[in-house]
């Protein structure tokens, strides 16, 4: 049987290459992975765009609430996956997730 | 006269007393003053003395008015953040306040990172770095004297 997945590429001002502050974690998450996401797939991809490098830990947290009430701390690792060019925005989103 | 050194008796009785509950009051802080103090230098001692002065020196602005130099300050905010868990769960409102300025801070510079900055608003930038580095120091040292 096959996974059932979706994609979400995110978007950004063009200028931007910073995330911070959890007010706007939670409105991205709103207003572009919200709509878009759904919980019973197998896999969620979350593609950020190549220009951010960087994530501040309260935006991860903003962003990522939502999915964490959803689906668990546990399931995050196998349900959703960061696709990013940066590898260290990827394991900063990781580590800011525990704490 | 029996009257009188019974009342004297009694007084000294009361004073004996206060003075008992408030030396074991003064212990008390003094024990857990000794404990933070104890903890504070396992958990936190170089980073405060020495990782965010060191950090924070690398951090300037660039002839083209762009914030760089901040990823290692950022991380020693993160190693603040993981090594305080213990308070998580022994003094919660401690842990959400510190976490807050931290936070705060690693906001700050971020959001300060894409913007393009030159002439005074490169040394407001570097003020208000400056003032929630100290934010952060007055919290934990508040925490440290209270214990």
């Amino acid at each position: 049987m096959m996974n059932k997945t979706n994609h979400i590429k995110l978007v950004f001002d063009k200028a931007t290459t910073r995330l911070a502050y959890y007010p706007y974690g939670k409105e991205v998450y709103e207003q572009q992975v919200k709509p878009n996401i759904d919980f019973s797939n197998d896999i969620t991809y979350i593609e950020f765009p190549d220009q951010i490098v960087k994530a501040a830990s309260s935006f991860v947290q903003g962003f990522f609430e939502d999915i964490i009430s959803n689906i668990g701390y546990e399931a995050i690792e196998k349900k959703i996956v960061i696709l990013s060019k940066n590898e260290s925005l990827k394991s900063s989103i990781k580590t800011n997730l525990i704490f | 006269m029996q009257v009188i050194s019974l009342v004297l008796s009694v007084v000294s009785l009361i004073v004996s007393i206060i003075v008992g509950v408030y030396d074991k009051k003064v212990d008390k802080k003094l024990n857990n003053i000794s404990i933070a103090s104890t903890y504070f230098n396992d958990l936190y001692k170089d980073l405060l003395l020495n990782k965010i002065p060191q950090n924070r020196k690398k951090i300037t602005i660039t002839a083209n008015g762009k914030l760089v130099g901040s990823d290692d300050l950022i991380q020693t905010l993160k190693d603040i953040r993981s090594n305080s868990l213990y308070f998580f769960y022994t003094d919660v409102t401690f842990y959400n306040n510190l976490k807050t300025k931290l936070q705060d801070l690693e906001n700050y510079i971020l959001a300060s990172e894409d913007e393009e900055l030159f002439g005074e608003e490169q040394t407001t930038v570097l003020n208000q770095i400056s003032d929630k580095i100290a934010d952060v120091y007055k919290v934990m040292t508040e925490k440290c004297l209270k214990g």
